[in-house]
């Protein structure tokens, strides 16, 4: 702002104060209108006198500055400040409430100060301002009061762990994604991890009961063929659905806890579940819908592909000419299953199923955002799924090198050394998991606080 | 000191540190996601760098005609040395790797081009800049943390330490923060600049709280990039949030935006501190 720009700013200088008890009321009240200075550090400071108080203050209030500190029995002296360096530009800053930047340590007087308690707003008289032929200023209401003075600068949208929802870059979001997966590491692992041990332990079940009855393989052959058929049928398909819809369910409950941890609010393994099973169906028929949706794109390039091979057969003799086309079609099965890929988060998260759900993952992921490189959402969400591929090799490096050792430790046990690989192999799969189920929720809420400013929703909902 | 306990227990990702003379700095730490990138960049860079030395000798040898002789040469070498060849390569690889982290950020004051990108820098546990003697620590145990280019040591510990230090930074004494705090907001220009006769905007401009005034300031900073509909609903959202405490503002809602521009306005010329 040009106004701003242009406005003469003064040096407020400390260089007296009458007694010890005035020295304690003055660092009480700097103490009450700075960002980050205590009353002890204040009062420590005011030890060795004069003190710049700041060279930023426009000309209302240095009054006010001095009015108060005259009222607390401390004398300060103003100045004009040079104009290089009062200029906002010169120091990349602007003045504007609740961000005022001082020149002298870490001190950012508010208007606070002027509804003090017991510190009235008087009429300017101040000679050192009217010899420099500023205006005196009319008595005024009290402002209102500046917004925060906290280390954040601000009301910060709701966020968990101390982070704000506001639109995050591609390092911000991974940022979000390794705090959340620290703070709540051991629930996501619970969620991610139950179906695993549930599939373990029937098959652990299923390993006993077939020793204790003394079935084996070979006995197989002597089961009549009609029960063979009839377990194939049900029971086989039931427990490949029941495994599915577990996983499904796993998966689920990860999108909604995350949801709610990063939103700022505490969650149990039990209530991610409760809700997501309610949602289930929904979100299972969903994912069918997405893997029609997907193989009828593969379809639709495999048809280009015959037909741009029947054409360049036609114009250049042969037609595998058209095998240059062949990478630009299978693009076409990827694009649409990546712009698709946020469908689960908008099941659980928004209840919106089917192809409705898939409408809306394509409208997120179109457009582009405000900021740095890369602005597109799609290419934000293939760079973030590079990083993610990234991240998890170097997981899954973790994992593999204490099994690598162990197995080179015990050459001679092999089962073991396989075991113990395998084992730890999954785990880094469960956590990779983890972290790729964290780091497409905070994308999600990211594209949403970016396109449809959920996080300033938020906010304008939490103190109403 | 309250306000520094407060800011450390409220965000655990900032680090408040004092100076002898009694000055607290506080700095936001780099998250693991952010110094991963900046890894990625500076290999970027690295890799850019020695591809373009190497064309470029090449390219000198073609042109002085030596490049028979010169590939003469390594050979008779790879012949006499054979495996103890791989020796040396690997020292002139590490110095190149290592070097190009020393070198940076001891004359980048803890930055690297791949820092640089991400608006972070490594300084001394105490808010110092960061010494020769610590740069050297922090990037000759980087060979600890990484394995195979990437960071499987290093990303363990950066994700137990709650500091996210990699053993480099624990055995130096340094952390990696971000830098550029204060970033000048975006402060809009109404269409219609309010004057001293909007009684009624000025009550309502009077009675915002400092939350009102920062969604308010928010919202016109972003509106350009949200959703038509979502921005209109978003706007007569907060219209109705910040009218609550005041008086009717009757034909204003008919406009959010405009009115919310003129209220920014109004407040801030009413709240303009020191």
């Amino acid at each position: 702002m040009g106004e701003e720009t242009s406005e003469v700013f003064y040096t407020v200088i400390l260089t007296k104060i009458q007694d010890e008890e005035a020295k304690k009321k003055v660092a009480e009240t700097l103490s009450r209108v700075t960002t980050n200075l205590p009353a002890d550090k204040a009062f420590k400071r005011m030890e060795s006198l004069p003190w710049t108080l700041t060279r930023r203050a426009t000309a209302r209030n240095a009054e006010r500055l001095v009015r108060v500190m005259e009222k607390l029995g401390a004398t300060v002296q103003v100045s004009p400040s040079p104009s290089e360096a009062t200029s906002p530009e010169s120091v990349g800053t602007q003045v504007v409430p609740g961000t005022a930047v001082l020149q002298e340590p870490q001190a950012a007087v508010s208007d606070d100060l002027s509804r003090t308690p017991g510190v009235p707003i008087v009429p300017p008289t101040a000679s050192s301002l009217q010899a420099e032929g500023q205006p005196s200023t009319p008595p005024q209401p009290p402002p209102p009061a500046p917004p925060a003075l906290n280390v954040k600068g601000g009301s910060e949208p709701p966020g968990g762990d101390g982070f704000s929802i506001e639109p995050l870059s591609l390092g911000g979001i991974l940022d979000r994604t390794f705090q959340i997966c620290r703070r709540h590491f051991w629930k996501l692992f619970a969620i991610v991890g139950i179906p695993y041990l549930v599939v373990a332990a029937l098959v652990l079940i299923a390993s006993i009961v077939a020793a204790i009855v003394g079935f084996t393989l070979q006995a197989l052959g002597d089961v009549p063929i009609w029960v063979l058929i009839a377990a194939a049928v049900t029971l086989i398909p039931s427990i490949i659905v029941a495994i599915i819809a577990m996983f499904y369910l796993s998966q689920g409950a990860l999108i909604y806890a995350v949801s709610v941890v990063h939103l700022g609010r505490d969650i149990r393994v039990g209530d991610a579940y409760r809700f997501v099973l309610a949602r289930l169906v929904k979100f299972v028929l969903t994912s069918v819908l997405l893997v029609i949706v997907t193989f009828a794109a593969l379809l639709i390039a495999v048809l280009f592909g015959v037909v741009l091979f029947f054409i360049s057969r036609e114009v250049f003799s042969s037609g595998w000419w058209s095998a240059i086309t062949w990478i630009p079609l299978s693009l076409i099965p990827f694009y649409a299953s990546t712009k698709l890929l946020l469908f689960d988060k908008v099941v659980i998260i928004e209840d919106i199923a089917y192809t409705n759900a898939l409408k809306r993952s394509w409208d997120l992921l179109t457009g582009k955002a405000d900021g740095g490189w890369p602005r597109g959402y799609f290419l934000r969400l293939i760079i973030l799924l590079f990083l993610f591929g990234l991240i998890s090799v170097t997981i899954a490096l973790v994992f593999q090198m204490p099994a690598s050792i162990i197995a080179a430790l015990m050459p001679e046990s092999w089962i073991v050394g396989s075991v113990v690989q395998q084992l730890l192999s999954n785990i880094g799969g469960v956590i990779g998991g983890i972290f790729g189920g964290v780091c497409l929720v905070v994308f999600y809420y990211d594209i949403r606080s970016r396109k449809e400013g959920f996080d300033l929703k938020m906010l304008a909902q939490q103190h109403e | 000191m309250p306000c520094q306990e407060r800011a450390v227990k409220e965000n655990p990702q900032t680090v408040t540190t004092e100076t002898s003379d009694h000055m607290v700095h506080q700095f936001h730490l780099a998250g693991i996601g952010t110094r991963f990138i900046a890894y990625l960049i500076d290999k970027l860079v690295q890799t850019g760098m020695v591809l373009g030395l190497t064309i470029i000798t090449v390219l000198l040898l073609i042109l002085t005609g030596k490049l028979s002789p010169a590939g003469e040469c390594l050979v008779r070498l790879r012949d006499s040395l054979g495996w103890w060849l791989v020796a040396p390569t690997i020292a002139v690889y590490e110095l190149i790797t290592k070097g190009y982290f020393i070198l940076f950020e001891y004359l980048w004051n803890g930055s690297t081009p791949g820092k640089r990108s991400q608006e972070i820098r490594a300084i001394r546990k105490d808010g110092r800049p960061i010494s020769f003697v610590a740069a050297v620590i922090r990037n000759i145990l980087r060979a600890v943390d990484i394995l195979a280019e990437i960071y499987p040591v290093g990303l363990v510990v950066m994700f137990i330490d709650s500091r996210n230090r990699r053993l480099g930074d624990l055995a130096a004494g340094t952390l990696v923060v971000r830098e550029a705090e204060f970033k000048p907001p975006v402060i809009c220009t109404p269409l219609q600049e309010p004057n001293g006769a909007d009684a009624e905007i000025l009550n309502v401009a009077l009675e915002m709280t400092m939350e009102d005034y920062d969604l308010v300031r928010k919202f016109l900073a972003r509106r350009d990039s949200l959703d038509a509909d979502y921005r209109r609903d978003l706007a007569r959202q907060i219209l109705e949030r910040v009218s609550r405490r005041s008086v009717s503002i009757g034909e204003e809602s008919s406009n959010p935006e405009a009115f919310l521009e003129k209220l920014e306005t109004l407040c801030r010329r009413e709240t303009k501190e020191i």
